[in-house]
């Protein structure tokens, strides 16, 4: 059961450790109060009991005073029985300190007025006289009758074993043990009804969310920010996120999907004209030159283009994987002559206009030539593919602040103003772009490539009137 | 002509021509350049080594 609920034994534990935690704190706070009262109650007590004994033995001498003690040994007898107590004895004795009379509960017992001389004369309680093997707090007082000191009045009280103060403790400890008994069960059962409770809707709520995978469930927020609510509410900002990158990874898988099809397709229809070529060269037998050329030159166009493809995705899983690439000093303008000759479409009326190419003759970056050779490739082929017939593309060199700018225009479809925040992104394809063929990925490789060689690249388009895509790359002469 | 329009920097030069461990000052470099492009240019042709400042020099036919 144990192992099949780590979670509940867990909680017991916490609620284990709460309880004895609440309940050790309140023993050691009523054990102080107790000693505190007990000490207050002991020293009340014994003030109080040695104003007594002052009180009785100082009335008693007086009255003795008054009357001469020597002439009713009864009277004095009675008076001695009426101020003692079961705990207190009183003793008249001489000068000598032979007992005259004595409270009828001391019997033969002498109390010691050599010890107490001092104290009478001080007027003192002596506290702990060890007398007839008990401890007694003793206190005597002269009898002077008309002027003449007659005797001693001495009185002994027994401290020994204090009823009033045993009956407090026996009562507070009592208490004390039947209030830790209350607050050990009412803390056991508030913990688990206030904390432990929600606890364990929030874990069944959380188990519920894991179990059904349903990443949209979130869990219920109490009203009180209380800590538990806390955290139910950190839980559900972590299933926001969760969720979120969720999403953003089936976004991702769906593009994957989409363009592996893509791919797939787009490498398949070549192969499909070269084979039927192929196959028609096969039934000719060489007997049509024309045709054979036809087909021939079909056969290379095609592998070529499935040749730019391959290239392409395998700089995209280059810049993927994050591989940087050799850099040499290199002229771009070779690069953009040599991606000029080869984009340029001899099948369509557009034409082609350079400028500016006298100024960067000598203009040296350092760079990659076959991936800067991609880019222009992308964004020349792009614009050919986007620019109808009898249009214009134009390649712009220039250099400003160290930098070199070239930038290649068309007169083409041009891009929807909401597309082109997006449209760097992988896979992403403006609106009007999707006639055409394509993937959606020449303008992310050409941006990672041009980021790769801290350059940047930047888009102008008016719809229905052409784009313009800027290229700037650190120049390397001084 | 065996690197034509690619651009050399001082060092590849330098060490192609006097290897690893040449200790030599560059303006060595500059002075030989300058001789053989008087050569070259001697019978009126045009200029062949360019110098790309900062960087080092291509040859352009």
């Amino acid at each position: 059961m144990l192992a099949q609920h780590p979670f509940t034994s867990k909680i017991n534990l916490i609620r284990t450790r709460l309880t004895l935690w609440i309940i050790g704190i309140l023993a050691i706070g009523f054990l102080l109060l107790v000693l505190i009262t007990f000490l207050i109650a002991h020293s009340l007590l014994v003030r109080l009991t040695i104003e007594r004994l002052q009180q009785n033995v100082t009335s008693l001498s007086d009255a003795f005073g008054q009357e001469n003690p020597g002439t009713n040994l009864t009277l004095v007898h009675n008076q001695l029985d009426a101020f003692s107590t079961s705990k207190s004895y009183l003793q008249y004795q001489n000068l000598q300190g032979r007992p005259i009379a004595s409270s009828k509960n001391m019997g033969k017992l002498i109390l010691p007025l050599a010890q107490l001389k001092s104290a009478i004369q001080a007027n003192r309680v002596i506290q702990d006289v060890p007398f007839n093997k008990s401890s007694f707090m003793m206190y005597g007082h002269v009898v002077v009758v008309k002027g003449k000191v007659q005797g001693y009045i001495l009185s002994a009280y027994n401290i020994t074993d204090n009823n009033a103060i045993d009956l407090l403790l026996t009562l507070q400890y009592s208490g004390i043990v039947i209030i830790l008994t209350l607050a050990a069960i009412s803390v056991w059962l508030l913990v688990r009804h206030i904390m432990l409770r929600p606890l364990e809707h929030l874990a069944n709520a959380a188990s519920q969310i894991a179990m059904t995978r349903d990443h949209s469930l979130r869990l219920h927020i109490g009203k009180r920010p209380d800590e538990i609510n806390r955290l139910a509410q950190n839980i559900n900002s972590m299933l926001y996120s969760l969720e979120d990158a969720y999403q953003q990874m089936q976004h991702i898988n769906d593009l994957q999907r989409s363009f592996l099809a893509d791919v797939s397709h787009e490498l398949r229809t070549p192969l499909t004209i070269m084979l039927s070529s192929l196959d028609l060269m096969k039934k000719e037998q060489g007997r049509d030159p024309e045709f054979q050329a036809n087909a021939l030159e079909n056969i290379h166009s095609e592998t070529e283009r499935m040749a730019r493809m391959v290239t392409r995705l395998l700089m995209l899983a280059r810049t993927d994987a994050g591989a940087s690439f050799a850099r040499e000093p290199l002229l771009i303008v070779d690069i953009i002559n040599e991606a000029c000759r080869q984009s340029s479409p001899s099948s369509r009326t557009i034409q082609l206009e350079c400028q500016g190419f006298e100024i960067i003759e000598d203009a040296v970056v350092a760079g990659n030539a076959d991936y800067l050779k991609q880019v222009f490739l992308i964004l020349l082929e792009n614009a050919y593919k986007y620019t109808l017939d009898d249009g214009k593309v134009t390649v712009i060199a220039a250099i400003q602040r160290q930098q070199v700018a070239i930038s290649i225009s068309d007169t083409g479809i041009g891009i929807p103003s909401d597309d082109l925040a997006s449209l760097f992104e992988r896979f992403y394809r403006a609106k009007n772009a999707r006639t055409q063929p394509g993937m959606g990925l020449g303008l992310s490789i050409a941006k990672s490539i041009i980021e790769q060689h801290n350059g940047t690249i930047r888009v102008e388009s008016i719809l229905t009137q052409g784009s313009c895509f800027t290229i700037s790359l650190p120049l390397l002469n001084e | 002509m065996r690197h034509p329009r690619q651009v050399l920097t001082r060092t590849q030069l330098l060490e192609q021509v006097w290897g690893y461990d040449a200790t030599l000052e560059t303006n060595v470099l500059e002075v030989h350049m300058g001789h053989l492009r008087q050569k070259l240019e001697a019978n009126g042709g045009s200029r062949l080594i360019k110098t790309i400042r900062g960087v080092g020099y291509v040859m352009k036919g």
